[in-house]
């Protein structure tokens, strides 16, 4: 994960994104429950965390470029 | 499932890697007392026919996509991943609560045995599967 771009797709309550964020370049979390997303953007500003975004969306439309990421995580979540 | 994976594969960039982790039904989970070394099976925790039918589906996606091309498998294995409880009744009510598993745990021990232990902590320990899937280029048209 060092210095690389990461995507946590279902991210949930980002706890997952947040634990990654020290060690990558920078981390995206998406979920398909807005309230987890603003539950995420909550604990993130909290913890002054800088290097993450969270977004709500479906893992079947995702709103990023091609070749955006180095690693996805699917963690619970296929 | 094959959409989403077919999107992972785009926002991927050639040779990042997919790290899936979901739960492993293809082995039971176990409700097992945590003694002070180790943990005393008490029960088998079957996974409900629904979710069978979607953990089944994954693997089916998973499957697909790397035999068209977009992913090869670089690593992949089984872990355990135990669940705590401080009591029998707490476990006991996560599962009547929790839907990928079937609401009552097979006992392995008798009754008394159960009574005996019940105010000791407790772990569901379920299997979970992990794969580190490489993005390939995508495959040229002819």
């Amino acid at each position: 994960m060092r210095r690389k771009r990461v995507l946590d797709l279902g991210c949930g309550d980002g706890r997952f994104a947040l634990g990654v964020a020290p060690y990558a370049k920078r981390v995206d979390g998406i979920d398909p429950d807005p309230e987890a997303i603003a539950a995420a953007k909550r604990i993130a500003r909290k913890a002054g965390v800088r290097n993450v975004r969270f977004a709500a969306g479906a893992a079947q439309r995702l709103p990023y470029p091609d070749a955006t990421f180095d690693v996805v995580i699917l963690s619970w979540t296929l | 499932m094959v959409d989403a994976l077919g999107e992972i594969h785009r926002v991927l960039a050639p040779g990042g890697t997919l790290v899936d982790a979901r739960p492993d039904s293809r082995v039971p989970a176990y409700a097992e007392r945590r003694r002070p070394r180790g943990f005393q099976r008490f029960g088998v925790v079957k996974t409900s026919r629904q979710e069978l039918a979607n953990d089944r589906a994954a693997d089916n996606a998973v499957a697909r996509v790397m035999r068209e091309g977009l992913f090869l498998r670089r690593r992949g294995g089984r872990f355990w991943h135990l669940v705590p409880f401080n009591s029998l009744a707490e476990l006991r009510g996560y599962l009547s609560e929790h839907l990928r598993f079937v609401h009552r745990a097979e006992w392995v021990v008798d009754s008394a045995t159960r009574q005996r232990h019940s105010n000791d902590p407790f772990v569901i320990r379920r299997g979970v599967r992990y794969e580190l899937l490489e993005a390939l280029s995508p495959p040229r048209a002819k």
